[in-house]
């Protein structure tokens, strides 16, 4: 019998209950093995979490840490635990898309709570809000920290830079794996159409087989890098993560300030293949110098990079190595610092700020629009105008010459304006917990782009220890909505507002299962075996 | 409207049509500057009466006005054009009236002082009228002293160019927008009751005499008040009804309304507002109908709504956070609420750093007047910003992205009241205000490179591009933009006002109208090729 959820009995009331095997528990039958997208993808990323706090547990034996242990215990049992559910629980073969999206969301929140109770299991972390928002920076991949990186474990530093490595990868497998499989009818902010003609990924799994080859790759050979530069090891793995993953932590609270320049050199590289996202790599790997060359979006993102380089570097504030590693980072929105930028002349901060909300190409791990929708959006724009011109004239946005569906322009357009509207409230929000005017709107911007160091409260080096309590709150949320996108997160919360009703919909069907058991035992005596 | 007349085509062809358009524009722009002139004359009638400083200018600039706008409406002719250049005559017409507009400023020598070159007044001159004639408000007066060149005649003529900024608005909407359809009244008219369609009456000119009516009559309504209820000398009564109804925000006093400190002043000054903010068919409708008919309108309500929730949240603020008694927090909260979400730009403020200032306000306050100025008032009123019906739209779109997510096939209608959106206004719309997102950033890139701070410069870039007036920082309500700004600066900031007063697309066809055609290029291109 092909597993799926599709394909159930006709006596099953319940989409994700499977009849092939069950627990009997005083005459009921409940089923053992759940059929579910959400659960199966929950419970694979908490392995991943154990196997990640393990090894962060295991790195810090010898460092007479107390971490250590709450780290291998922690590790070991959510290990153990998902590993065992796992058993339970199936994929379905073709997902709906509207499940997967909602399922998409909801890791993410599971995976930022696991991660804030590991702060809190530690004491690393002392409020709840300050461990949410850790855990929130880490996985959105946001360079704030409220840590102070020079007085915590060995394990801490490890697993603050792992769980923006794990962020990390869930972003590029999700948004360049999963989602073009599953979206059929729907495409989701171009998540289908945009990607079109880029040849990584045919189907899901051969997807996420090229997709974790290159992450772990690149992510090999960027610590390889650093230690070559001169980094110590433990040092050397934690920038690298940081760096690869676009989490832009680093150990220091002046982040890369004190640094050498061949580690900065480094650095810029590889942020700058970062931000080109996997695709670039992935074309880099097979040699595809045509696609390399025709690429309209690699060439609007090079263009976009030396134009804003060559903006700031012609204030005379900042000298080209500075211009350049401060655009790059912001431009993919990984948020390493060498110098105060905040402190340039105005028409550099408006430059990084468009940096920052443009956002890396598609495929990547950073955050922000993105530089194919923003074409689609130049394009759209142009079309308006086109269509004043001649209203009758039929204008096609093109992306790498290939049709852009009207479906798309329409939901990525309404996407773009929710995310403008998330950071206008957002930054009204930071606004009335008492940040400056400017602190709030960067606030909120740097957020949602996932960047992390903002102009005003925040600072260049992404420091929130003095940042008010309420504040944390609003910017864990904003991050999240940042990094799931808006309309996803939002699919997420009205399903949530649907589980009381699903809820007593399950308590029907076990009382409905009792009625009929007694109505079987009065019609041919032993009743539990027919049904 | 004139369409594309079929003899056009044929016979003489090009030519012809692009005389006729010559012809029809400079009639146009003649017959509005025969009404200026009119209005220059009347006032220079009033300052040879009262003050009698700046009497010869007045009058030399009303006199040579006229005789300029009666010869091009002698020697030119109306005739049918194509509807895309009757938007580009629109746009030239109002460049030509507020150059026109500014004679009076620059013979008076308003702008001169010690160490004040010619260049600079002339500039300051055009940016008065400029932010005049957008209905604005922003001013480059820094000295209010009364004097040469302060008349109150020539005072009175700038709040006039605001009055008569807002009739153009009327025209605008009534005439040139539905055809751009980026929201005139071909969505205004489907939620009055009513047995119209589309526009108040099939006819372009009774519609627009119509709006006038009630445009007039708000005005007289606005003195009556004004001199009766609030009790302002007659002189004052007018100055501001001229400026209230226009929701301009010019005011012959350095601390605009502050000027008066009254409480009485201010109420009537916010329900006029309100007024002024709302849909002139509205007015109409209610008045012919003789009933209230505006809580019918989604629009009208969503306006009154943001309204009353953003003084709620600016009161709140104030009592609680900023420490102002509810007296004094309710007085200055509400009042720049309703001018800022009118788009008018009255300030309260005594003096700078009063409580009415809002610049010291906490950042949450600012920030939401800065959403209002964004938005704007009503669609069909002389108000700027992007509007609340657009605003409208964007959210239904949204929420139905969300439907969409769920039930990707579905079919479902953009619903505005009781009146279906077709998807290619939706189109338009999202298009809009992607056009305004990138003219914002553009502006804030220009004029911060041409040294604004961040702050100040946000505040005036949304300001001028939604017709509003003060803006934060350096440039609030009780402060001059020509001790702020550079000239350049001023003149990209004008420039601002125009292209938001024509709602972006008119300016745009102005200027791909002016480009040479699309084959121009290809064309001489093949012809190199075959050299």
């Amino acid at each position: 019998m092909q597993i799926d959820g599709k394909h159930r009995s006709a006596y099953s009331r319940s989409r994700f209950i499977l009849h092939d095997k069950f627990i009997r528990l005083s005459g009921l039958k409940f089923s053992r093995r759940f059929c579910s997208w959400t659960l199966a993808a929950i419970l694979d990323s908490c392995i991943v979490l154990g196997a990640a706090l393990l090894l962060c547990g295991l790195a810090g034996i010898g460092s007479n840490s107390p971490d250590t242990a709450i780290f291998i215990s922690s590790g070991g049992i959510m290990l153990v635990v998902a590993v065992l559910f796992r058993f339970n629980v199936t994929r379905p073969v073709r997902p709906i898309a509207r499940r997967v999206i909602t399922g998409v969301a909801a890791i993410w929140v599971v995976l930022v709570a696991f991660g804030a109770m590991i702060y809190l299991l530690t004491g690393s972390v002392s409020t709840i809000d300050g461990a949410l928002l850790e855990s929130a920076a880490g996985f959105t991949t946001t360079a704030v920290t409220i840590l102070d990186p020079t007085s915590v474990s060995r394990s801490i530093l490890l697993w603050r830079a792992a769980t923006s490595w794990i962020g990390g990868l869930m972003v590029v497998v999700v948004s360049v794996a999963v989602m073009p499989d599953v979206l059929r009818n729907l495409d989701l902010i171009g998540y289908k159409s945009l990607q079109r003609g880029r040849g990584i990924a045919s189907n899901s799994r051969a997807g996420f087989h090229r997709v974790l080859l290159i992450y772990v790759g690149f992510t090999v050979l960027c610590v390889l890098a650093y230690l070559l530069a001169g980094l110590e090891f433990i040092e050397a793995v934690v920038v690298g993560l940081g760096t690869v993953s676009t989490g832009g932590f680093a150990p220091h609270l002046d982040s890369m300030a004190g640094y050498d320049a061949s580690v900065l050199i480094v650095a810029t590289l590889v942020m700058l293949l970062t931000g080109s996202g996997v695709f670039v790599l992935w074309w880099f790997i097979r040699g595809r110098m045509r696609s390399l060359l025709s690429s309209q979006e690699l060439r609007t993102y090079l263009l976009i990079l030396a134009g804003a380089t060559a903006i700031i570097a012609s204030t005379g504030e900042a000298d080209l190595g500075e211009a350049l590693f401060t655009v790059v980072s912001t431009f993919s929105t990984t948020g390493y610092a060498i110098v105060d930028w905040t402190v340039w002349p105005a028409e550099s901060i408006v430059v990084l700020m468009i940096a920052a909300v443009v956002g890396s190409m598609l495929g990547s791990v950073g955050g922000g629009i993105q530089v194919a929708r923003l074409s689609l959006l130049l394009g759209y724009a142009r079309r308006e105008l086109r269509r004043l011109l001649n209203p009758h004239a039929i204008v096609l946005v093109r992306q790498d010459g290939l049709r852009v569906p009207e479906q798309t322009l329409m939901n990525a357009g309404s996407h773009q304006i929710a995310q403008f509207a998330l950071i206008g409230f957002g930054a009204i929000a930071l606004g009335f917990t008492g940040l400056s005017l400017t602190g709030s709107l960067w606030g909120a911007l740097s957020s949602v782009s996932n960047l992390g160091p903002a102009v005003g409260d925040i600072g260049p080096f992404g420091d929130v220890r003095d940042l008010a309590r309420p504040s944390r709150a609003l910017m864990v949320l904003l991050m999240l909505f940042g990094r799931v996108a808006v309309l996803p997160l939002l699919t997420f919360l009205s399903f949530v507002l649907q589980w009381p009703r699903q809820l007593l919909r399950q308590l029907r069907l076990v009382g409905w299962q009792l009625l009929r058991r007694s109505k079987y035992r009065t019609a041919n005596g032993d009743g539990v075996e027919h049904w | 409207m004139p369409k594309q007349d079929a003899r056009s085509t044929s016979g003489s062809g090009l030519s012809t049509d692009r005389h006729r358009y010559i012809s029809t524009t400079l009639h146009i722009v003649g017959t509005s500057v025969v009404a200026v002139s009119l209005g220059m004359l009347a006032c220079g009638v009033l300052e040879v009466f009262t003050t009698n400083t700046d009497t010869v200018a007045l009058l030399l600039s009303g006199m040579g006005a006229l005789i300029l706008g009666d010869l091009l409406r002698r020697y030119t002719s109306l005739s049918e054009i194509r509807s895309r250049r009757v938007f580009a005559a629109v746009a030239w017409t109002w460049i030509t009236t507020i150059l026109i507009g500014s004679f009076p400023f620059i013979l008076a020598g308003t702008f001169a002082a010690p160490g004040v070159d010619f260049l600079e007044q002339v500039v300051n001159s055009v940016f008065e009228s400029a932010s005049g004639f957008s209905c604005t408000g922003s001013t480059a007066l820094a000295d209010f002293t009364p004097g040469k060149g302060l008349g109150k005649g020539l005072l009175m003529y700038r709040q006039a160019t605001q009055w008569y900024g807002g009739m153009g608005v009327v025209i605008l909407a009534v005439a040139v927008l539905p055809f751009l359809g980026v929201g005139g009244l071909e969505l205004i008219a489907a939620e009055a009751p009513g047995p119209s369609s589309d526009r108040l009456t099939p006819r372009v000119r009774e519609t627009a005499r119509r709006l006038w009516g009630i445009y007039i009559g708000l005005t007289i309504i606005a003195v009556l008040a004004l001199f009766i209820i609030a009790g302002l000398s007659f002189y004052d009564s007018v100055a501001h009804a001229l400026t209230v109804v226009s929701t301009g925000g010019f005011s012959p006093y350095a601390s605009s309304i502050g000027h008066f400190d009254s409480v009485g002043v201010e109420v009537v000054l916010i329900v006029l507002m309100i007024l002024g903010g709302a849909n002139f068919s509205l007015h109409w409708w209610s008045l012919k109908g003789r009933t209230l008919l505006h809580w019918r309108d989604s629009e009208f309500r969503t306006y009154l709504g943001m309204l009353l929730l953003a003084a709620t949240a600016v009161v709140g603020l104030l009592r609680f956070s900023g420490g102002f008694t509810w007296d004094s927090a309710l007085r200055v909260g509400v009042f720049n609420v309703v001018s800022l979400g009118t788009s008018t730009g009255f300030s309260n403020a005594t003096h700078p750093g009063s409580v009415g200032d809002y610049v010291t306000w906490l950042a949450g306050g600012q920030l939401v007047l800065v959403f209002l100025m964004l938005v704007g008032g009503c669609t069909g009123s002389t108000a700027g910003g992007i509007k609340i019906m657009r605003m409208q739209i964007l959210g239904v779109v949204t929420v139905r992205s969300l439907h969409l997510i769920q039930r990707p096939r579905s079919i479902i209608l953009v619903r505005l009241g009781r009146s279906v959106i077709p998807e290619n206004v939706v189109f338009r719309v999202i298009g809009f205000c992607f056009m305004h997102i990138i003219l914002l950033v553009l502006g804030l890139l220009l004029v911060t490179a041409l040294g604004g701070n961040f702050e100040t410069t946000l505040g005036a870039v949304v300001s001028a591009l939604g017709n509003m007036g003060p803006a934060l920082g350096e440039a609030g309500p009780t402060n001059s933009f020509s001790s702020v700004f550079s000239q350049p600066a001023r003149l990209v900031l004008a420039s601002l006002m125009i292209i938001g007063r024509l709602e972006i697309m008119s300016v745009l066809l102005m200027v791909a109208l002016l480009m040479p055609k699309p084959g121009f290029w290809v064309r001489s291109r093949k012809r190199i090729l075959r050299i």
